[in-house]
C-alpha cells in the first residue's frame, strides 16, 4: 500500500515528505493500513489444525502404556518376524 | 446473566455459563466469515507459484470430526427446533454405527483419527476427512447449537490478532474442554453406571482421550462388540436414553454449579479467561514495546507479508511501516513515538501501534 491511502491526508494536499519535514506537518499512519489478507501461508498451515488438547499428563499417558504392555500382547506383524540371513 | 446482544454468539448452554464469568459481551470475531469464507479463494484459481494456503469452499475449516460429550449428545437429540432436524439425524448415525460411542460420548473413529493427525496440507481442503455434522448444501453447521469445545472456539483470523488467539484459544478452549470432560464424568456417576463398566470404561482410550489407536477391527470400522456390552453395561441398547438424561442433568446446571464439579482445573481456567478477556476488551499498549519475532513471507509492491501469532492470519504491512518498528526498541513508547515524528515526519495513530502490538509484530519489552 502506498501513501496515497494514508488516513486523514488529502491526496490533492498531500505535499512532498521533505517539505512537510520543513513546514513541521506530520503524516498519519493509521490502523486500516494494516491488512489481514485471506488465507494462510502455504507450508504451515497444515502444522495448526483443530484438535482437542490432552489435558492428560504425559506421565499417566506412558504409565497406561507400561500396563498395557504387561498386560496385551500384540500379534506379531511381518516386519517384526525375523529375516533370514546369510552366514557371516 | 443474559448475555448482550452484540456479543459473539456462543452455544446456548455456553453462553449463559461464559457471559457470567465475564460479565460483559464478547466482542465478535468479524473477521472468520463463515458465510464468506476468509479462508478460501472464492472461485479463483491460486497463482502458480503463490505462498498462499487457501481452504476449500465445498468444506471449509469442518475437515474435522468433533468429540461430542454425553450430554451435548443429549441435547442435540432433545432440541426442538426444526433446524436441528439435520444433526439429529447424524448424531443418531453416529450411535447407531456404534464406532467411537462410549458413555462418554461419541468420539471421532480411530481410523479418522489417525489419518486427521498424520495428514499434512488436508485440514481445511480434504472432503474425505468431513465432519459427519457438516451441512454441504448452504456450508452450515448441524449441531450448532451445541457444538463442542473446539468448534465454539476456532477461528481462523483474530480481529485483535493474538489477543484475540489468547482469549479463545489458550483460554476459553481450555475452560470448556476441562468443563465438558468433568461434566461428561459426572453423569455416569449420576446415572449410576454399574462398577463393571466403570473399570472397563477407565480402561480405554475413550477415557484417555486418545482414540486413534487402530486394531484390526477399527482399520475396517467394525465395531469390538464385547468390549461395547462391557462400556456400557446395563445402559446397552437404550444409548439414546442414556444421553439424554446426560442432557437433561447438565443443562439447568448454572456456572457456580460447573465450575464446583469441574473442580481446580476448571477454576484455574476460569481465572485464565477472566484474564485474558480483560485484555480481549482493553486499548492498552505496554509503556515500552521493542519488535516481536515474525516470519517473513513476502516482500511485494512495497507491501511486506509476515506471519507472527498464526499462519492462518498473516498482516501485509506497508513499507512505510516496517521502516519505523525499529524505533521500537525497549524505549518508553511515547518517546519511540516522539522520535518518528520528529525524525521521519510520521504520527503513528494510538490503533496502529495497538494493532501491531496485537498481532505481535510489537510486543511488550519486559517479555
Amino acid at each position: 500500500m502506498s501513501t496515497k491511502t494514508q488516513e486523514g491526508v488529502s491526496p490533492k494536499a498531500k505535499p512532498s515528505h521533505r517539505n512537510l519535514l520543513k513546514r513541521g506537518a506530520l503524516i498519519v499512519l493509521g490502523a486500516s493500513m494494516l491488512i489481514q489478507p485471506a488465507g494462510a501461508v502455504f507450508g504451515e498451515a497444515m502444522q495448526e489444525k483443530k484438535e482437542d488438547t490432552k489435558t492428560q499428563t504425559s506421565a499417566a499417558k506412558n504409565f497406561d502404556k507400561k500396563k498395557k504392555a504387561t498386560t496385551k500382547k500384540r500379534a506379531p506383524k511381518k516386519e517384526e518376524t525375523p529375516k533370514k540371513e546369510g552366514a557371516k | 446473566m443474559v448475555p448482550p446482544t452484540n456479543s459473539e454468539p456462543l452455544p446456548p448452554l455456553y453462553e449463559k455459563w461464559i457471559a457470567e464469568l465475564v460479565g460483559g459481551a464478547i466482542p465478535r470475531e468479524s473477521r472468520a466469515t463463515c458465510d464468506h469464507c476468509a479462508m478460501c479463494n472464492g472461485d479463483n484459481e491460486p497463482e502458480p507459484g503463490s505462498q498462499t494456503y487457501f481452504f476449500d469452499p465445498v468444506i471449509k475449516c469442518c475437515t474435522w470430526v468433533p468429540n461430542l460429550h454425553n450430554f451435548l449428545v443429549g441435547r442435540i437429540l432433545s432440541d426442538t427446533d426444526p433446524a436441528a432436524q439435520f444433526g439429529q439425524a447424524t448424531v443418531e448415525k453416529r450411535i447407531a454405527e456404534g464406532i467411537g460411542v462410549s458413555p462418554l460420548g461419541l468420539a471421532p473413529s480411530p481410523v479418522f483419527s489417525l489419518l486427521y493427525r498424520n495428514s499434512s496440507e488436508s485440514f481445511g481442503r480434504s472432503r474425505s476427512l468431513s465432519c459427519p455434522h457438516y451441512i454441504a448444501d448452504g456450508g452450515r453447521c448441524g449441531i450448532w447449537r451445541n457444538r463442542n469445545s473446539v468448534c465454539t472456539t476456532w477461528f481462523c483470523k483474530h480481529v485483535r490478532g493474538n489477543v484475540g488467539f489468547t482469549f479463545w484459544r489458550d483460554s476459553l478452549q481450555q475452560l470448556l474442554q476441562a468443563v465438558e470432560k468433568a461434566l461428561a464424568r459426572w453423569c455416569l456417576l449420576e446415572l449410576k453406571l454399574d462398577g463393571d463398566a466403570l473399570r472397563h470404561l477407565v480402561a480405554t482410550d475413550y477415557w484417555t482421550g486418545e482414540t486413534d489407536t487402530v486394531t484390526g477391527a477399527s482399520l475396517d470400522n467394525k465395531v469390538d462388540r464385547s468390549l461395547y456390552a462391557r462400556i456400557w453395561g446395563k445402559w446397552r441398547g437404550r444409548e439414546p436414553e442414556f444421553f439424554g438424561r446426560c442432557g437433561e442433568l447438565v443443562s439447568p446446571l448454572s456456572w457456580s454449579d460447573a465450575l464446583a464439579i469441574g473442580g481446580p482445573e476448571t477454576r484455574l481456567f476460569a481465572r485464565l479467561t477472566q484474564e485474558s478477556y480483560g485484555r480481549l476488551i482493553s486499548d492498552e499498549v505496554p509503556s515500552a514495546l521493542k519488535v516481536g519475532p515474525f516470519h517473513l513471507v513476502q516482500i511485494e509492491n512495497a507491501m511486506t507479508r509476515v506471519n507472527t501469532y498464526s499462519v492462518y492470519d498473516p498482516l501485509d504491512v506497508p513499507q512505510a511501516v516496517m521502516e519505523l518498528l525499529h524505533y521500537f526498541d525497549g524505549r518508553p513508547t511515547e518517546r519511540a513515538l516522539a522520535a518518528i515524528a520528529d525524525e521521519r515526519g510520521v504520527r503513528l495513530e494510538p490503533a496502529l501501534v495497538r494493532k501491531l502490538f496485537d498481532f505481535k509484530l510489537l510486543i511488550a519489552n519486559s517479555e
